[in-house]
């Protein structure tokens, strides 16, 4: 009775009948090697955490990082904080991160709508061209030249329209569409929807996991942009939070304290760690929010691409 | 923050230097101008020195290049600049920031009064390290140059001659000479800061100083005054010494591990040549391809088999295991060196740190590998002469020295607002200051800043200490023969074959290979260009004598 109820509704998670049940050890080393390779991906960032609240003795102590801070201190976060240079190339950064993403999301959506479909207007020449660049990418000064001639220096335009579109995320995007029901597509039609309404209505509600996925893409990409701000932005209150935290971790090393005018020296260890947790934890909390979409949406654009 | 003057700037310049080295640290002694389009500094006659009339220094610098040492900040300060150097019009410049960015112009008080001060609205366009040739670079093929532009030494811009000739202003005829005159606080940088502005003969901007002595050997002295000091008579007894304080079990060991700069320290005692040696007959040979340099590397080995290089030579941090007392000795740039005493009696007040005199392997005196006196110089774009002159004028400022007025605005800005007095007399910044200032000084200085000097009112005893030890050093003091000479190929290649040849060396130290791949890695330098610029250098040098 039991395994007819089994064979019944079978646990969408349940063993095929076929396999054979795994071993205790076989489980064990599954076990033991999943360990390993997320202490391996966490150490890092404990030990991260960790040294951003350490004391200055401990840190002396320890030769330079902490994994428990005895004597947790809050000084390092102030003293990156007080300054006001960190907090402000954070909302820049968010800002850009933001902007950037939903108009690189935009143009890549309608963009890959369009050549997923067949027979549009020019539309193997266009896919070509993006390929095209694929294969040749730009040089530093060539893009430096276009972004100077169109008048986007010192702007935060320079950082978002150079990676408004990159032609993987826009392969995937088009592979994905091209593999959606061809026959919902031509029912909405029939009923009398225009291409506007389509990519609307039925294409980008099926499509959520990709437009996650590759917004995640952008959004990172945006996040992490440095070399650009070092090139175009010569204002620095205009720069982003990685160009800052550059200057922090590489630079000025051992005067940071000094340059924010605190009696108490924090450890320049400790101050350079707060300011990598603090241009680590935006883009880490909006994964949370993806992660249902996120492994469907890879897996989709990567078989089916 | 008593000190906090002559740390800061000794730090900034120990950062420029080593991020212009082609080594791991700091390779001062080795940094040369890439562009030197110098067909001659000989050809052309320098600025005249004419030292700064201002507060006298406890001790005397001399233009050979010991640095004026002063025990206390001086109490009447000098007004350098009698008249408003700008016309009131727009500035911009392209330069470098060692620390992070300052709030921009607008929020910045200290900056508008700077602006005030100069008589021009200064826009900085600030660069970092690296990254800084890519943006720079970049600029150059804009088109659009800014007024100024800092051209560093060795940071990979290239074909710089040309660039020179063709944008910029060529400043021979207002500089040479007695012109210097007219900008007194110009004419008041060492002598040896003006050789890294001459390219083909003519001179090219206002160089930014930065003493005149390459790597040395810095010793935590609570480590080595239980074994009888860091000073040695010969290479026997350092090594007897680094026996006594390598301590595995303790997590104690002599040495950093960055091997290519410990050969280079080694170098000196074996009598290596700085860079180059010019031979009887007007020839040259450099050091990679001397018996002295082997015996260098050799001698290297010997301490690594022994164990007394620091075990894990990817370490990225090796001044807090020093403070530590966890490795003795690490090499530090000259300026780096020299400001080491009191960076680091900020960490530990009782560190005092100790400069190693070079001596030889076996006894009697080794060589001092001296630096190239500056970390590049700014250039003025053509223009009229008379924004020329302006623009000199500007610098003229920015040259300050140390006991003038200007020099204590420039350092620290406005009295209460962004510095007080601290007990010992000496400015320290307030919060505000801390803010506005130290960004925007940073951006300034790495354009043009006054000679160094030594300055330290609360551990007096250390301005004679580093005094003494800078003499000792210059007694023992060798040039680079090239230096002010052009070599095409080193512009193109030379760092980048130096590179290669120390990537070997740490090989043959490290044990990965013997020691006969230093004359393979001495032959790939040859044919990769080292015969090339030997063959320049001759010529010009030959030119020039």
């Amino acid at each position: 009775m039991t395994s007819l109820t089994a064979f019944a509704r079978p646990r969408p998670s349940a063993r095929p009948s076929w396999a054979e049940p795994p071993t205790t050890l076989g489980r064990g080393a599954k076990a033991l090697i999943l360990t390993v390779i997320v202490g391996v991906v966490i150490f890092p960032f404990i030990t991260i955490i960790s040294t951003s609240f350490a004391s200055d003795k401990q840190i002396i102590d320890a030769g330079g990082y902490v994994l428990f801070p005895t004597h947790p201190t809050l000084a390092a976060y102030r003293a990156i904080l007080t300054g006001g240079v960190v907090t402000h190339a954070v909302v820049v950064s968010v800002g850009i991160t933001v902007v950037g993403t939903l108009l690189s999301l935009i143009t890549t959506t309608g963009l890959a709508y369009a050549l997923s479909k067949p027979g549009v207007l020019a539309g193997k020449p266009v896919l070509l061209g993006v390929l095209f660049t694929l294969l040749f990418a730009p040089g530093i000064i060539p893009t430096y030249l276009v972004i100077k001639s169109l008048g986007l220096l010192d702007t935060y335009w320079s950082l978002i329209l150079p990676g408004l579109m990159t032609a993987f995320n826009l392969i995937v995007m088009r592979a994905f569409f091209m593999n959606l029901p061809r026959d919902l597509l031509d029912a909405a039609r029939i009923d009398g929807a225009g291409d506007l309404t389509v990519l609307w209505r039925i294409v980008l509600p099926l499509s959520k996991a990709v437009i996650a996925v590759i917004g995640l893409f952008y959004a990172v990409s945006y996040w992490n942009s440095f070399f650009n701000a070092l090139l175009y932005l010569n204002d620095t209150s205009k720069w982003p939070i990685q160009l800052v935290l550059y200057t922090y971790v590489v630079k000025g090393k051992s005067l940071s304290a000094e340059q924010l005018g605190i009696q108490h020296i924090p450890p320049p260890q400790s101050i350079q760690m707060a300011v990598v947790v603090v241009a680590l934890v935006p883009i880490v909390l909006v994964y949370p929010f993806l992660q249902r979409y996120f492994t469907r949406g890879v897996l989709t654009g990567a078989i089916k691409g | 923050m008593t000190r906090s003057l002559q740390r800061r700037t000794v730090l900034k310049l120990g950062a420029a230097a080593a991020a212009v080295s082609p080594g791991i640290l700091a390779g001062c002694a080795k940094v040369k101008s890439t562009n030197t389009g110098a067909a001659a500094s000989a050809d052309v006659k320098l600025p005249t020195y004419v030292p700064f009339d201002g507060p006298r220094p406890d001790l005397a610098g001399t233009t050979q290049g010991i640095q004026p040492g002063y025990k206390s900040f001086p109490k009447k300060l000098v007004q350098s600049v009698k008249a408003t150097p700008g016309d009131g019009s727009k500035v911009t410049a392209l330069t470098e920031i060692w620390e992070t960015p300052p709030p921009p112009m607008g929020k910045n008080a200290y900056w508008q009064e700077m602006n005030k001060k100069l008589g021009v609205t200064l826009n900085l366009i600030m660069g970092t390290d690296p990254g800084y040739p890519d943006k720079f670079a970049a600029i150059v093929a804009g088109g659009d140059l800014p007024d100024l532009m800092w051209i560093p030494p060795n940071q990979g811009i290239t074909h710089v001659a040309d660039l020179l000739t063709a944008k910029f202003t060529d400043l021979t005829s207002l500089l040479s000479g007695d012109a210097i005159k007219e900008y007194p606080n110009l004419a008041a940088l060492q002598p040896s800061a003006w050789k890294t502005a001459v390219v083909d003969g003519k001179i090219w901007g206002a160089p930014i100083p930065q003493g005149v002595f390459g790597q040395i050997y810095v010793g935590n002295n609570k480590v080595w005054d239980p074994v009888g000091g860091f000073q040695c008579k010969n290479a026997d007894e350092f090594m007897s010494k680094c026996k006594e304080l390598t301590r595995p079990k303790q997590n104690k060991w002599a040495l950093e591990p960055y091997y290519a700069n410990a050969v280079h320290m080694f170098g000196q005692w074996f009598g290596a040549p700085n860079g180059w040696r010019q031979n009887k007959d007007g020839t040259l040979t450099n050091r990679f391809e001397t018996e002295e340099y082997e015996a260098a590397v050799a001698y290297a080995i010997k301490l690594r088999k022994a164990g007394y290089f620091y075990p894990d030579p990817n370490i990225t941090d090796s001044h807090t295991p020093y403070l530590q007392g966890k490795i003795a000795a690490v090499v530090q740039s000259g300026p780096g060196a020299i400001g080491a005493r009191s960076k680091d009696r900020v960490a530990d007040p009782t560190v005092k740190d100790e400069l190693l005199i070079p001596f030889g392997h076996s006894g009697g005196p080794g060589v001092h590998d001296l630096g190239y006196g500056s970390i590049g110089y700014t250039a003025i774009k053509k223009t009229d002469e008379k924004r020329v002159r302006m623009l000199l004028r500007v610098f003229d400022y920015l040259a300050a020295p140390f006991g003038s007025s200007e020099w204590l605005f420039l350092n620290y800005g406005t009295k209460g607002e962004h510095f007080t007095y601290d007990p010992h007399g000496a400015p320290a910044y307030t919060k505000k200051g801390s803010l506005e200032v130290i960004g925007v000084e940073s951006g300034v200085s790495t354009m043009c800043h006054s000679s160094e000097y030594v300055y330290d009112a609360q551990y007096p005893d250390d301005v004679d200490y580093l005094f003494g030890i800078q003499k000792g050093l210059l007694k023992v003091a060798q040039a680079d023969p090239t230096i002010g000479h052009y070599s095409d190929t080193y512009t193109k290649v030379g760092g980048k074959l130096t590179n290669d040849v120390y990537d070997t060396v740490t090989d043959i130290v490290a044990g990965r290979d013997p020691i006969s791949a230093l004359k393979q890695a001495v032959n790939r330098w040859k044919s990769g260009g080292g015969e090339a610029m030997r063959k320049e250098y001759e010529k010009s040098i030959g030119k020039h004598h």
